[in-house]
């Protein structure tokens, strides 16, 4: 053991934990960042030599301290649990807001609402009956006709936006898939490089996993280690991203018409769309995640209230045709459509009151026929079909008939939109309570790293002071010895 | 949780400051718009009652709107039968003096002038019109229901008034169910004998006892008075049956407006809010929300770096 050997142990101190400092001090530097895992710095009592040889002995004091390597500290546990339920609270939290807006569709229960102008359309017909000959209730039942009618218009076309708006969602949030892995594969590429080089790109994982995290909301991912500190990552158990390569999504409406094609005539009203790989057209298996919520919202919840939609359209314009049809005019002629669509039939987009009942009221078949001679009318002032036509607003007369499927929608679209608010509460309150533990484990807490500052500091004291002591020793040794008797 | 950190302590107290604040609002919403329910997921079964009870409180109003048009329709009616009759007890007494044997011809051309008159003005009472529509013409879309001669104008046809679930009633009487069945000539075209106006309605029948007065045939003019009875009976029965329907739908009336009340006040029992019970809500989140802002406030302050010199 070397007079020096000393001031190597108090150098090592020294440069160790200058080293701990610096890390506690980035710790704390970061203690506000997104995704940041704390950094401790691990170290390791440098021994004698292990070897004894002929010149070199040790004596059994260790030499100091050495930095083993600077530890990321995260749970791998929790960050996979994490990523699974944000994907999860993602997609519900997408489709909650779907919900929701699909519900300002239909302000029920209120003055303005469908099921209130169905209801103002029934009292027309009523008040018809009371005046059949008179033009005012002619003209205002035309109008009640017709605000039922845009009403419906309005609710298919802000389905139909609503559509649209996802599609264009989901579409965006595909290229930043896209772009995403493109940078996560960079960053793998970058933090193989280090590792193989000896570094630790701790906070190049930071980013990177950060990333993912992002990847895991958008669409729903899944992770595994790979070599060299690099991380692949998965989606539906084909890889996204393996080491520094990568696969591109695309967004495709599946029920397009193919270029030069004709317009497949059993293509839904709303096209439905799913996530393919961008390489092969193989379709990508995508079921959490915001993508995944809009998917959902665009090929399930949506078209499903549309269908509900233009059923009610449908039974509007049938049970009021069919009892028109069987009434008279004031002119004595036989009622025609009340309600019509176009050449595809009548639906929430299209039904409209029949053009030439609007150019000419008296075309209203008020009355009804003859009971003797079913081919003439009962009389030009008879009311007996306004009546029927009335009667079709009485509750639980007609089941299938338009308030009763209106009321349906209402009460299915209400129980379906409560499920998902409460679901998505509990969703929220699991990613919530999962974020806090993987929080607990690779979060800062400044106590904590004021402790390892404090410690650290003390300790390059310490080992100054040791070096000062081994300086005086030598002093001592240098400038006092050897003078005896002079 | 084995280590608290900075970030997991603030998003903690951020999230439970966030679910009272929502409570809140939700709390303050309720009360300022006065409704429990404002969209169908707050409570899918009621939204479906309050829908329910919205449909049938407007098809009640509708059928307090048909019966108040009901009654209007029946009280005409009423108004012009009950001033027909008096009329025709004048006719009798008119005839009563004519029949007399010491009546003298001049006389009796008063007397068949004077019924002439009232004739005129009988038949334009039976020409009464509702809202534009004379009330015994049936369903034809006709100005009046009988010509100046006494024919009928009209049909059969039968105006009705829903007004309540599954109740229709018939608010008219064409005008042959009131003033008889006319009498048709053998030959069309040709002119009514006496005897034969004398088979026919009202008018009819009154033409005939003029013409038979001025004509001095007493024979005739005895049987027309049989023949008024005979009518003025008819015109009575309709009366009384006419005034037993606007009754009936009176009391219709009272009930669709009982019905009403009691429709409004469920509608308001799924809708509304108890305000006394939101209120301490609202005060209660309140507190809540105050409560967590005031230990966020207190939690988030200290860290060691206070302590350390």
């Amino acid at each position: 053991m070397s007079n020096f050997s000393a001031l190597q142990t108090a150098l090592s101190g020294l440069i160790s934990h200058q080293q701990a400092l610096q890390t506690a001090g980035h710790n704390a530097a970061n203690a506000a960042t997104a995704g940041f895992s704390r950094q401790r710095v691990d170290l390791m009592s440098a021994g004698g030599g292990v070897v004894p040889a002929v010149w070199s002995k040790s004596d059994g004091i260790g030499n100091g301290v050495k930095v083993a390597g600077l530890i990321r500290i995260r749970d791998e546990f929790l960050e996979a649990r994490a990523l699974n339920e944000i994907g999860k609270g993602a997609s519900l939290t997408v489709q909650h807001s779907v919900a929701s807006r699909i519900e300002m569709i239909f302000p029920e229960p209120s003055d303005v609402g469908i099921a209130h102008q169905l209801a103002e359309l029934w009292g027309a017909f009523d008040d018809l009956a009371n005046q059949p000959g008179a033009q005012a209730p002619r003209i205002a039942l035309l109008e009640r006709a017709r605000t039922v009618t845009d009403e419906l218009n309005r609710g298919a076309t802000e389905l139909h936006n609503l559509h649209r708006s996802s599609v264009d969602q989901a579409n965006a949030l595909v290229h930043e898939v896209n772009a995403t892995v493109a940078r996560v594969a960079e960053l793998n590429g970058a933090i193989r490089n280090a590792t193989a080089a000896g570094l630790s790109p701790h906070d190049l994982a930071d980013q990177r996993d950060r990333l993912i995290e992002r990847l895991g909301e958008i669409a729903g991912v899944t992770t595994r280690a790979g070599e060299l500190g690099t991380m692949d990552v998965y989606l539906g158990g084909s890889a996204l991203v393996r080491g520094d390569r990568f696969e591109e999504l695309a967004l495709v409406d599946t029920d397009a018409t193919p270029p030069g094609g004709t317009p497949d005539p059993n293509a839904p009203e709303l096209h439905r769309y799913s996530v393919q790989w961008a390489k092969d057209g193989y379709p990508a298996i995508v079921t959490s995640g915001e993508i995944g919520g809009l998917l959902e919202a665009t090929n399930v919840m949506v078209p499903h209230y549309l269908d509900e939609l233009n059923a009610v359209a449908a039974a509007l314009a049938s049970h009021v045709n069919s009892v028109h049809q069987s009434g008279f005019d004031l002119d004595g002629t036989a009622g025609e459509d009340f309600f019509v669509g176009d050449a595809s039939g009548v639906g929430a987009m299209n039904i409209k009151v029949n053009p030439a009942l609007q150019s000419d009221p008296n075309k209203i078949a008020a009355a009804s026929a003859d009971a003797n001679d079913p081919s003439q009318s009962a009389g030009t002032l008879d009311a007996g079909n306004a009546t029927a036509l009335a009667k079709l607003g009485e509750r639980g007369l007609y089941p299938n008939g338009p308030d009763a499927l209106y009321s349906r929608l209402i009460g299915g679209l209400g129980i379906e939109t409560q499920a998902l608010a409460r679901r998505n509460a509990i969703q929220i309150e699991v990613t919530s309570q999962v974020d806090m533990a993987r929080e607990s484990v690779k979060g800062v807490n400044i106590d904590e790293e004021m402790v390892a500052m404090v410690q650290a500091q003390h300790a390059y004291a310490a080992s100054a002071r040791l070096m000062t002591a081994i300086d005086e020793m030598l002093q001592t040794l240098i400038h006092s010895t050897g003078l005896v008797g002079r | 949780m084995n280590r608290v950190t900075n970030m997991s302590s603030s998003k903690m107290l951020l999230n439970n400051i966030n679910a009272k604040a929502r409570s809140l609002v939700g709390a303050q919403e309720r009360i300022a718009s006065g409704k429990q329910i404002q969209r169908p997921s707050d409570n899918p079964a009621q939204v479906l009652s309050a829908l329910d009870y919205r449909g049938q409180l407007r098809r009640n109003e509708q059928q307090e709107r048909n019966s108040n048009d009901a009654r209007t329709w029946l009280d005409s009616a009423d108004r012009a039968l009950t001033h027909t009759v008096e009329r025709t007890e004048r006719i009798r007494s008119l005839m009563l003096g004519a029949l007399n044997a010491s009546s003298g011809h001049q006389a009796r051309m008063a007397y068949a002038a004077e019924i002439d008159t009232i004739r005129e003005e009988l038949l334009q009472t039976s020409n009464t019109q509702h809202l534009s529509r004379p009330i015994f013409s049936g369903t034809e879309g006709v100005a009046d229901a009988y010509d100046a001669d006494g024919y009928y104008l009209g049909n059969a046809g039968v105006v009705e008034r829903n007004v309540a679930d599954g109740v229709t009633i018939q608010v008219n009487r064409s005008g042959p169910a009131v003033f008889g069945d006319e009498a048709t000539p053998a030959n069309p075209g040709d002119a009514l004998t006496t005897n034969e106006l004398l088979d026919g309605n009202l008018f009819q029948v009154l033409t005939g006892i003029s013409e038979a007065l001025r004509s001095g045939d007493m024979e005739a003019a005895s049987a027309g008075l049989t023949k008024l009875d005979a009518a003025t009976d008819r015109i009575e029965a309709a009366q009384v049956e006419l005034g037993a329907r606007s009754r009936q739908v009176e009391e219709i009336g009272f009930r669709n407006l009982e019905i009403n009340v009691q429709l409004k006040a469920a509608l308001a029992e799924v809708e509304d809010i108890d305000m006394a019970e939101s209120l301490i809500e609202v005060q209660v989140q309140e507190m809540a929300y105050q409560a967590a802002l005031s230990v966020t406030g207190k939690v988030i302050q200290p860290t060691l770096l206070d302590f350390l010199r």
